[in-house]
């Protein structure tokens, strides 16, 4: 699969890493190059003796290359990408040459074999499942201190009035917030800080509105948590999850039970935003044909770079697993075959916003706290409504725009689609859109 | 459901210690609900009563609908895409330095505006981001290029400014900015020089006197004999000296004057030289030039005092130069301050020539001279020298100007190889080797052709030497102008310096600020050439 530029630009592990990739996207710096149907490969002449090996997988993305660069991939990886990207005689089809075949076999071998899994005795099985058991039982009485706690903040709160949120310091709810972590309950945290982040300053009934359904739903997540026992296992993962507890996918990739979605994905958009020095990126999937989507979280630190393997705007073919939820979302990529340059047909996507609508309702009633709904909705085109731009569909009905839909990305939308109305993949957050990519002519181009 | 909100959130606001919260107010099914719950408190009860209606109320939302159909015209392109060819070499523009970006993207555009293109429809918004802050020829390219959706967009990006596209060419002309008016007969004179000298005449008396000083020294720039007429008959007539006038009526007279002085056989040159050579003593023989250059006791002996020629109303009236000395230090009579204005204009090479000698002879005369010298803070300085730089200036004497370089010990002087042509620049540096200095290669007259290949290469050999073998550092913008101007034909030359170099940390540093953006942008401009 080809990359475009802006894909590859993605990939970058920061910005002079990209600015220097370019500078070595040129034909004439490398000595050699290739590719295959799995690989692509160059050697160019660095500051050492001999030159650089830059090597990728392109069929489920990874970069090698022997230059001394801790940067994940080196600019010798997104030069060369960059350089087959912009020109594509630049580099030829040709046989992989040895330091290739030996690296992309030792890849293949990786990953078709088992994962190999020490062997324990009947005691240690024992003594680990009661390890678990009791740092579980211990998380649980810790968050139940944290909930109960929680739900004496909220009703002092909603018996002395909410009126006095706008007169609260920061410190206010940072403390809460931070006694909620103490209590190894992250979830409620991140909902205190919420609160936290409502503009006080707005016009009144909108942040009494946002504080008041804030409570409701921490009410919501506190009371179910203490219901727990009579929950269905789905409901059980995703209390435990609102509350805050992690979810491993490396537990997940080596669960064998856990089914396998295979389908044709469409990365339809990103997000990367920082939280508390965590660099948090969200991919948003949809599946052609089971039309299942799919979030995938990636972090990463300053230290730490993001993984790369999910790229933004891109078709794979890939095997999903997904973390068990009453809406299941979250998941992992636990197999990935190929990546396309094309756009399979997609048949029976949304037909307007009315249905749409209803289908939010679905997800709504059947998990409340869904949010970042993707869809893929029918001749979408944006328009200019008193002053204000929106989506509207085929049929006339119109979509609000989410605050998170900056203007340049407006800009973007108009300029790909000179106003025309084509097939819309979005986000929808709080009943609102966030385009997200237009499908133009078998391919998919992200806004 | 409304009321039901507004009832629930009352109860919030204020508290149910002092509002309690009335479960009546709820929807009988949402009632039914709540009432199914065990609630431990009447705040408990009022959230969770919050989440049932806000669900509720979410749930039954549909969208909104238009409440008129909006006619809706897509908008169609008139022009074909670029190929991805040349679109790739658009990333690669924009990834250059500031400095070569423009001049890059300028030739790029160009060839997409022959081809008669448009970019694609995601290239529209990065090229208008990096247009914005360029130069309004750079600008009005970029808005040929972007087609119909580009221009429509183009309001929502107000920081790119539109350059004022009128709709003919005459409304530029009739009803354009100043600015765009010079630019307009600029550029029609370049094409159809009558025409354009007709269009200046025909609204000549419905110009303002300061835009007529513009079309003035648009038309004195290597004036055509019909302009030169004109030139000539605004000078005798409606630039005549009046009793009553303007200081930019004197303007257009000194510059219609400096016009014809430069024609050595218009009856101001004759009137000037004759009455100049009244200046020359009897005893030498050649003429001015001869006294200029002639032993040190004879002289052009200028008078002490006003004379028929050298006198305030003549020198206004003649030439528009304001006959009051505003430095009387340097020039102690009134009439070297005369002489020096007038130098100024004097076409000195054309007239050497006519006296026989080299302007090399002129030169040393005019500033070697002892009346010619004034000493101010203890400093000798010739006097006519500063004239003698405007001289270069309006005349672009090339002689002149390699003299001034050559002989005088101004440090403002590199200032005049703005004024000197592509060879005697290129020379001048090689002769004196002055390839990093910044005050002298800032002023190639490349704009935006390449320097010569010999010089190309000699430029490429000087920062190598300075850098990575005598350890030196230079000017920083080099590289900007290497990487703009740089002949093709320099690139081996480069590639041979990339090759041999020892591996040290200076040679990285050449590498990456030399070598690669050099060879990146000379790379581009290759692509753009085989367009």
């Amino acid at each position: 699969m080809k990359f475009t530029e802006s894909q590859i630009q993605s990939l970058a592990p920061d910005d002079a890493s990209l600015k220097a990739g370019k500078g070595l996207s040129s034909k004439n710096q490398w000595l050699t190059s290739g590719y295959s149907d799995r690989a692509l490969w160059g050697e160019i002449k660095g500051s050492g003796s001999k030159p650089y090996q830059t090597q990728a997988d392109t069929s489920s993305l990874a970069f090698k290359c022997s230059c001394p660069s801790r940067k994940f991939p080196c600019k010798h990886g997104i030069g060369l990408m960059l350089l087959w990207a912009n020109d594509a005689s630049a580099i030829l089809a040709s046989e992989e040459p040895s330091w290739v075949a030996e690296w992309m076999d030792k890849r293949v071998a990786k990953a078709e074999k088992p994962t190999e899994v020490k062997e324990l005795t009947e005691e240690d099985v024992i003594k680990a499942e009661k390890s678990k058991q009791k740092r579980a039982d211990d998380r649980i009485s810790s968050v139940q201190a944290g909930v109960d706690e929680i739900n004496l903040w909220m009703g002092d709160l909603v018996r002395t009035g909410i009126l006095q949120l706008q007169n609260k310091e920061y410190n206010y709810f940072t403390k809460t917030a931070a006694r909620m972590v103490d209590a190894k309950a992250g979830g409620l945290a991140s909902w205190v800080k919420s609160l936290a982040k409502i503009n006080y300053t707005a016009e009144s009934h909108i942040w009494q509105n946002d504080a008041l359904t804030i409570l409701s739903k921490m009410n919501l997540i506190t009371s179910a948590f203490s219901n727990m026992d009579q929950l269905s296992e789905p409901w059980q993962h995703s209390i435990k999850n609102l509350m805050g507890w992690s979810q491993s996918p490396k537990e997940l990739l080596a669960d064998e039970t856990t089914p396998i979605i295979k389908d044709t994905w469409i990365v339809i958009g990103q997000e990367t935003t920082t939280e508390e020095d965590i660099i948090v990126q969200r991919s948003w999937l949809y599946g052609i044909q089971t039309k299942n989507t799919a979030l995938i979280l990636n972090f990463g630190t300053r230290f730490a770079p993001l993984d790369i393997s999910v790229i933004n705007g891109s078709i794979m073919e890939a095997g999903l697993v997904y973390f068990p939820s009453v809406w299941p979302q979250r998941a992992v990529v636990k197999l990935q075959h190929k990546l396309l340059n094309e756009v399979p047909p997609i048949e029976q996507i949304m037909p307007d916003f009315d249905v749409l609508y209803a289908s939010i309702s679905n997800i709504v009633a059947t998990y409340p706290f869904a949010t970042d709904i993707v869809s893929v909705v029918s001749k979408v085109r944006p328009i200019l409504v008193n002053d204000i731009y929106k989506a509207v569909d085929s049929t006339g009905y119109l979509m609000e725009l989410s605050p998170d839909f900056s203007l340049d990305k407006m800009i973007n939308w108009l300029a790909m689609s000179g106003g025309e109305p084509y097939d819309l993949a979005a986000i929808i957050r709080s009943h609102t859109l966030i385009p997200m990519g237009l499908f133009i002519d078998n391919k998919y181009v992200l806004i | 459901m409304k009321t039901v909100w507004s009832d629930i959130l009352s109860s919030a606001l204020i508290g149910t210690d002092k509002k309690p919260f009335n479960v009546d107010v709820l929807p009988d099914i949402i009632k039914s609900e709540l009432q199914a719950l065990v609630q431990d408190s009447d705040e408990k009860s009022l959230l969770a009563a919050t989440a049932m209606v806000h669900y509720y109320k979410i749930s039954g939302t549909k969208p909104q609908k238009l409440d008129v159909n909006i006619a809706f015209t897509p908008i169609a392109e008139k022009l074909d895409y670029v190929d991805d060819l040349t679109k790739s070499i658009l990333a690669r523009i924009i990834e250059t330095g500031y400095y070569e970006k423009e001049y890059l993207l300028g030739l790029w555009l160009d060839m997409i505006v022959v081809n008669k293109k448009i970019v694609t429809p995601d290239n529209i918004v990065p090229l208008i981001r990096n247009g914005t802050g360029m130069t309004k020829n750079t600008r009005s390219k970029i808005y040929a290029v972007i087609g119909e959706r580009g221009k429509a967009i183009l309001p929502l990006l107000p920081d790119f400014k539109v350059p004022n596209i009128v709709g003919t060419e005459t409304l530029e002309w009739k009803e354009g900015s100043p600015e765009e008016r010079r630019a307009y007969i600029n550029e029609l004179r370049k094409s159809k020089p009558s025409e354009a000298l007709n269009l200046i005449q025909s609204d000549w008396n419905l110009e303002n006197i300061v835009f007529k000083r513009s079309l003035i020294e648009i038309l004195m720039d290597k004036p055509k004999d019909d302009e030169s007429d004109f030139l000539k008959n605004l000078y005798l007539g409606e630039f005549a000296a009046k009793p009553k006038e303007k200081k930019t009526e004197a303007d257009c007279r000194y510059l219609l004057a400096k016009c014809l002085l430069n024609n050595p056989n218009s009856d101001l040159s004759k009137y000037t030289y004759q009455n100049i050579q009244k200046y020359i003593g009897e005893q030498k023989k050649s003429g001015i030039i001869g006294f200029l250059t002639g032993n040190k006791e004879s002289l052009l002996e200028l008078p002490s005092q006003a004379d028929d020629f050298f006198n305030a109303d003549n020198i206004y009236d003649k030439y528009g130069i304001n006959p009051k000395n505003i430095d009387t230090a340097l020039y102690q009579t009134d009439v070297l301050y005369w002489f020096a204005q007038l130098l100024a204009i004097l076409p000195l090479g054309e007239h050497a020539r006519l006296f026989s000698k080299n302007e090399e002879e002129v030169f040393l005369a005019l500033t070697n001279q002892k009346d010619f010298l004034a000493t101010i803070e203890g400093k000798t300085i010739p006097i006519f020298l500063e004239p003698l730089c405007e001289n270069v200036k309006n005349f672009r004497d090339q002689k002149l100007l390699f003299l001034i370089l050559e002989k005088s010990a101004d440090p403002n002087k590199f200032s005049l190889l703005a004024y000197a042509d592509f060879d005697t620049f290129e020379k001048y540096v090689i002769t004196e080797k002055l390839f990093l200095d910044a005050q002298v290669i800032t002023h190639h007259p490349a704009e935006n052709e390449d320097w010569s290949p010999y010089f190309s290469i000699k430029m490429v050999e000087a920062t190598y030497k300075s850098l990575v073998v005598d350890k030196k550092h230079y000017y920083d913008k080099i590289n900007q102008l290497i990487a703009k101007h740089l002949h093709v034909s320099a690139l081996s030359r480069l590639e041979e310096m990339y090759q041999s170099a020892a591996n040290d940390h200076l040679k990285e540093y050449w590498i990456k600020n030399i070598y690669q953006p050099v060879k990146t942008s000379i790379e581009i401009k290759s692509s753009i050439f085989k367009l």
